[in-house]
């Protein structure tokens, strides 16, 4: 089982971060507009809401695994669902890399298995450096390349 | 060379465009001449200019649209402006459906829409065209093409062969149209209550005086448990309206159904006024659903759905476009899935085990006290208002639903097949082949790790899984749901060799 890049966790704590900012901001906003909200408390609730971002992104980058095993992508991951999924090669479609401009900042790249299922698009392997990410997609397209069998 | 669509398209075009664009012409006139920049002269000047417009620009539409079937694609050239040019292999094609309305039947005429996997809406439709020419599409364009040559024609008007495999009797359609529940029609009925307007206002308020409701519908001066009674007349009576209209929609819609097999499809026609026929392949059925509300449940009856990769989401529940069999005698139900499946879905599941009747026991109960303290706190914070514990009485009903969910939750895997069965009100057993799974999920949420519990999700690529359906099988046991999600695995290895 491989782990994901160490750096996809500043990428998550950033998220962390921002979610805490938002709130803090909404606070503002409803203490300007709705309800008085005492300073300490907007305070509070955005320190919260960072804090807890933060400890999910370390328990996140923690729990995440994947393998390509002889049959299957195999990822293992989620903090308060715990999610194992498989995706046989067989079924996959095509393969993508993806680098948003964060990731291309932190420099990492996410790897996305397409299959014909309803839930496929959720088979992303996030936090590879850029060089496994093209690594593991060639990987991955070798062993699915079609043997010309209908994928649905 | 491609084909036109029929002439009446032309027609009914330049009509429609020629109204819209003209009206519009007619508006813009209208605002000008409250700004006062023409006079009577140039609105009918704009709207006749429009007019012209629109009509030359609906038939400009239908000459440019063309179709052909050659070398195993549907070709299909459309756009006045932007041409676009689409080719679908036939071998892609997985639903073909046909719909005639009332006015389309009275003149021959019929709408094709043609499914494929990709793509969340219709691939292609073609309205209009000769009763004649869809029969003849259908033909080609049903079975993936190879099949098309050796299906024996469709008849005249289109009408599956001799020996259907099911035919909706009248108990079966009378069970169907009074069983089943419609929540879209409940929508309609709530906003279009109001446009039938005083003589409703005035049935309800006279029943719900009794309880204590208002003399009159003033909002200004209603209390809230005057509110609370009113709610608790009109309510039901929504729940009644909706129901006889979505009883009358469902006659409509499927009177006559009959489902036949013709060569490696299978074709349905149904409906009173509109007519709905169409096909879909055999080889890319994905899963078979059986469904079941409790009162069928007691009558014996059950409604099947064929799901395919074609239909996205929304569309398939839409009511004019399930491909489906509306309502059977449970027997007939199971015989069809057997035919079509080969397992027999009426067998003894595997319920989860009796610790997960205890979460859904908690979680009911969380979700009462929440709206009961949710009441509780308004009643005393916004006053005037002393109704706050009836939906505490819920309590009481927490562990029969609790005891209703686990019972009606599990799963068999058996041979070549899953089986998942889930849902107390809309009960679904869904027929999951080995071979058409495409992922498989084992989760465990933080609740279901302290019980040592883990839910197993079989993706296909049924649209059906896109309505926030699909096959899962709930609450396993954490050792079964590791050894499920395994072999469910190699049997898609055995497969893909």
């Amino acid at each position: 089982m491989e782990r994901l890049d160490s750096r996809v966790r500043v990428a998550w704590s950033l998220g962390a971060l921002a979610g805490g900012a938002v709130v803090g901001a909404l606070a503002v906003f409803a203490d300007r507009f709705v309800v008085p909200v005492p300073t300490w408390a907007v305070a509070a609730v955005a320190v919260a809401v960072a804090a807890l971002g933060l400890v999910h992104a370390a328990l996140r980058y923690r729990r995440w695994r994947y393998a390509v095993q002889a049959d299957a992508l195999y990822l293992e991951r989620g903090v308060l669902t715990e999610v194992e999924t498989a995706v046989p090669f067989v079924r996959i479609q095509h393969v993508d890399t993806r680098r948003g401009p964060l990731a291309r900042l932190l420099g990492l790249a996410t790897v996305v298995v397409y299959t014909a299922g309803s839930r496929g698009a959720d088979v992303a392997v996030p936090g590879l450096s850029p060089a496994r990410a093209r690594e593991l997609r060639d990987e991955i397209r070798s062993l699915a390349g079609g043997d010309g069998e209908d994928a649905v | 060379m491609p084909t036109r669509l029929h002439p009446a398209t032309a027609v009914v075009d330049t009509l429609t465009y020629g109204v819209q664009v003209g009206s519009t012409g007619f508006f813009l006139g209208m605002l000008a001449m409250g700004a006062d920049a023409t006079g009577v002269e140039g609105v009918f000047l704009l709207a006749a200019v429009g007019l012209v417009l629109g009509a030359g620009y609906g038939l400009a539409r239908w000459l440019a649209f063309g179709y052909a079937v050659e070398d195993g694609t549907l070709r299909i050239v459309s756009g006045v402006l932007r041409r676009r040019e689409r080719e679908i292999p036939l071998g892609r094609v997985q639903n073909v459906d046909v719909q005639r309305g009332v006015l389309q039947r009275l003149f021959g005429l019929a709408e094709l829409r043609v499914e494929t996997a990709g793509g969340s809406g219709t691939e292609a439709t073609l309205a209009v065209v000769s009763d004649d020419e869809a029969a003849r599409l259908q033909g080609r364009l049903g079975g993936g093409g190879d099949a098309a040559v050796t299906a024996p024609a469709p008849d005249a008007d289109g009408a599956p062969d001799q020996a259907p495999l099911f035919r909706l009797g009248r108990r079966e359609l009378a069970a169907y149209v009074l069983t089943e529940f419609r929540p879209g029609t409940l929508l309609v009925v709530v906003l279009g209550g109001p446009l039938v307007g005083p003589v409703v206002a005035d049935l309800l308020l006279a029943a719900a005086a009794p309880l204590g409701g208002p003399e009159r519908l003033a909002w200004q001066t209603l209390t809230a448990d005057e509110a609370i009674a009113l709610a608790l007349v009109s309510i039901p009576a929504a729940v009644v309206g909706a129901w006889v209209l979505g009883a009358a929609l469902a006659y409509n819609g499927y009177r006559g159904f009959v489902l036949a097999e013709r060569g490696s499809d299978l074709a349905y026609r149904r409906g009173l006024l509109t007519e709905y026929s169409g096909t879909i392949p055999l080889a890319r059925v994905q899963t078979v659903t059986l469904r079941e509300n409790p009162l069928q449940r007691v009558l014996g009856f059950a409604g099947l759905t064929v799901d395919t990769a074609g239909y996205a989401g929304e569309e398939a529940g839409n009511s004019g476009r399930r491909s489906a069999v509306p309502m059977a005698d449970r027997e007939r139900a199971l015989a069809l899935v057997r035919h079509l499946e080969g397992v027999d879905a009426g067998r003894a599941f595997t319920r989860p085990p009796r610790r997960a009747r205890r979460r859904y026991a908690v979680r009911y109960a969380l979700a009462v006290a929440a709206v009961t303290a949710a009441a509780y706190v308004d009643a005393r914070s916004l006053g005037g208002f002393s109704l706050w514990w009836p939906p505490a009485l819920l309590f009481a009903a927490v562990p029969p639903a609790a005891h209703l969910t686990w019972a009606n939750r599990g799963h068999v895997d058996a041979g070549d097949h899953l089986l998942v069965q889930s849902g107390f009100w809309r009960r679904r057993t869904v027929v999951v082949p080995h071979d058409r799974l495409q992922t498989v999920h084992r989760s465990r949420t933080v609740f279901q790790r302290r019980r040592a519990l883990a839910d197993v999700v079989a993706d296909t690529a049924s649209g059906a899984v896109l309505r926030g359906g699909g096959a899962v099988v709930h609450d396993l046991d954490d050792g079964d749901a590791a050894a499920l999600a395994s072999r469910l695995r190699a049997a898609l290895d055995d497969r893909g060799g």
